[in-house]
């Protein structure tokens, strides 16, 4: 029995401090990266503002809120996760070509992807919505019809969002090799690489090769007890709000279009495993933007 | 007491011999067939008295039909316990979380599984605790798991395979400590599943798609079914069969989905020619798993096959009749198919007993207590 014991002991206890070395590890030295994202990039969890099912889970963590940049004629915020690639650059980051088009998970590998943060890729997303936006009132101008107008509409509210309140955070790059990455972008403050999944596709409605972006490793962040009293207010304020719309029949994810309320200071450690450091609450009205402002600016 | 008896099994095996000797000698006697003195039925009965009592002190055994089924009650209450208690524990760390400082939530996450496993040790050194010590020994396998895990969210660790190394070694070290089945069955299950996580990172699929390719899971399975012959459990009743029984659904499983979808084998084959192969694989392992069980005297191991060789067989007919033949005879095929297995299980049945070689699974410790 005192050898099961010592054995016991022994895995447990060099589990553990082979876990918390490998934590101190990360968050030594020189960080790989760190920027102040808001609310925009770090949205709270809607099973956090149900009450009703957040009794039971004390714990929050906040998702890092990531996107690639819109695909030629949409009119809304999509959940796009593949990028068109050549056979040649699949090759080049070491996939073999999918076999079966309809079964892509087990080609799924760990790489690591470049993400910018409220750099020229949003820049161009914002110009591209407000330009989509002008060809729609033309359109609108000239023929009167209601899907011109349903598409206006889109477009204005889709524009009022993204300057305030969908991610800024964009996929940029990825590699197998993290050098490849960090050379190109390290010394960039707008730029962060992480890892991530992705996998490849084969469309053959377009005939073309995709890759799937399936999410980052470390996606989630979670809120430590003393950064949490910064977003009590906040929460219980949504709280309310979710009862309020839930009594009235409406819809609590409509009114999620709104101007950040909080922002974090992110960091990367050296493993690239991110933490959140310290909290701040904004205010709202200076943050405050209107689907008008938005279509003037 | 003379004899070396080491488990519950073992001591429970040892009374249930002397009540049916007790009765059959009560037979025997009355039928006037033999006859001993009232000094020989003493020392006897002073023998039985003396083993029962040292058995009784040593281990929580049953002397009656009625304690057996209380017995039933208790192992199926200790089980929902154990689960429940697990649950529990899950919940209240959740509910809880967000209230606590972080170096208190690793602290607590560390000394959990810590004081679980101390308490599951000392409760499992006194044997009439079995049931409580296998109660603390899955509390502390959920409170490990519940540290490991939670330690990956409270720092955003990367997922790894390897936690599921470190929970199966320590599941394996509370079964083998408490002598608990269930916790060998979730560290074989979580040890064959980072083995199949593993082989897949290495054929190049992602660790956590292991499952997308059942062929993953053969190696665990042929290193589990063997390792019983390469290591016995006299100590441990009914780890053999677990071994084994685990092993062979490991194998089979795979090679039941990969009869029906070639797609997903590393075969570089027609998936045609894929399917085809493994349903003879698998009808001849199973097969060949029915004579190993029957030569080998594996009770267990004849039932798993049986068990397969059946399903691979409806798998089979179902692909072959049930678009073009009416239902009726179709069922009416699957019952005539059902009658001609029993009369080959009878046969071979008939084999087993002519060659007087089908045992029970744990034959070798009955042999040991009853020597």
């Amino acid at each position: 029995m005192k050898n099961y014991l010592a054995l016991g002991m022994a895995l447990l206890l060099l589990t553990n401090a082979f876990v918390l070395a490998g934590v101190a590890y990360n968050r030594s030295g020189e960080q790989s990266a760190s920027l102040i994202l808001t609310e925009r990039e770090l949205s709270l969890p809607h099973y956090f503002i149900n009450s009703e099912k957040s009794n039971e889970n004390s714990g929050l963590s906040l998702t890092l809120d990531w996107r690639i940049a819109d695909k030629k004629g949409q009119t809304r915020y999509a959940y796009n996760r593949d990028i068109v690639v050549t056979k040649t650059q699949l090759a080049s980051l070491g996939f073999n070509l999918p076999r079966d088009e309809n079964y892509d998970n087990d080609y799924m590998q760990e790489m690591y992807w470049a993400l910018e943060f409220d750099g020229e890729i949003y820049q161009q997303q914002v110009e591209s919505v407000r330009t989509r936006l002008a060809a729609a009132e033309q359109a609108f101008e000239s023929i009167a019809s209601s899907e011109n107008m349903r598409r206006r509409d889109n477009l204005t509210k889709y524009l009022y969002e993204e300057v305030t309140s969908n991610s800024r955070l964009f996929f940029a790059e990825l590699s197998a090799d993290y050098h490849t990455l960090a050379d190109k972008y390290a010394k960039n403050p707008r730029y962060i690489i992480v890892k991530g999944k992705v996998s490849p596709r084969y469309e053959s409605k377009h005939k073309e090769y995709r890759l799937v972006l399936h999410g980052l490793l470390n996606k989630n962040l979670m809120v430590s007890s003393d950064l949490m009293h910064a977003l009590n207010d906040i929460i219980e304020q949504d709280r309310q709000q979710f009862q309020k719309d839930k009594l009235n029949g409406e819809v609590y994810l409509k009114n999620l279009a709104k101007a950040p309320r909080y922002s974090f200071t992110v960091i990367w450690g050296k493993r690239l495993e991110p933490w959140l450091d310290s909290v701040k609450v904004l205010d709202p009205i200076i943050n405050k933007a209107t689907p008008h402002d938005s279509v003037k600016t | 007491m003379e004899e070396n008896i080491t488990s519950q099994e073992q001591a429970q095996a040892k009374v249930d011999q002397i009540k049916s000797f007790n009765q059959e000698f009560l037979s025997l006697e009355q039928r006037g067939i033999v006859a001993f003195d009232e000094q020989q039925k003493q020392s006897i009965s002073q023998y039985h008295i003396d083993v029962l009592s040292d058995l009784t002190l040593k281990f929580d055994i049953d002397q009656s039909t009625q304690e057996k089924q209380l017995t039933w009650g208790m192992k199926i209450a200790s089980l929902f316990g154990a689960l429940a208690m697990a649950a529990s524990l899950f919940f209240l760390c959740y509910q809880f979380w967000g209230f606590i400082q972080t170096s208190v939530q690793v602290s607590v996450l560390v000394i959990l599984p810590i004081a679980f496993f101390i308490l599951a040790i000392k409760l499992s050194a006194k044997k009439r605790n079995a049931y409580f010590s296998k109660i603390a020994a899955m509390l502390s396998l959920a409170s490990f798991v519940l540290n490991l895990s939670m330690l990956g969210q409270i720092f955003n660790i990367t997922p790894s395979p390897n936690a599921f190394l470190v929970w199966s070694l320590f599941a394996f070290v509370l079964a083998y400590a408490c002598n608990a089945r269930l916790l060998l069955i979730f560290a074989i299950v979580c040890f064959s599943s980072f083995f199949a996580m593993k082989i897949g990172t290495w054929s190049g699929v992602y660790w956590v798609s292991f499952g997308n390719r059942p062929e993953n899971f053969f190696i665990p399975a042929l290193l589990f079914f063997c390792f019983p012959a390469w290591k016995t459990h006299h100590k441990f009743s009914g780890f053999n069969s677990i071994y084994r029984v685990l092993a062979m659904i490991m194998a089979f499983l795979p090679m039941l989905i990969l009869a029906n979808w070639g797609n997903i084998s590393y075969l570089d084959f027609s998936n045609e020619m894929i399917e085809g192969m493994y349903q003879v694989l698998g009808f001849v392992t199973a097969t060949f798993a029915i004579w190993y069980g029957v030569k080998r005297g594996l009770s267990s191991v004849i039932t798993t096959g049986n068990v397969f060789f059946i399903l691979f067989l409806y798998t089979k007919m179902f692909d072959w009749w049930w678009q073009w033949m009416p239902k009726y005879l179709f069922f009416f095929l699957l019952g005539l198919c059902a009658l001609l297995a029993l009369l080959v299980f009878k046969r071979i049945r008939a084999l087993a007993i002519e060659m007087n070689e089908l045992e029970p699974e744990n034959g070798q410790n009955e042999k040991d207590a009853h020597a």
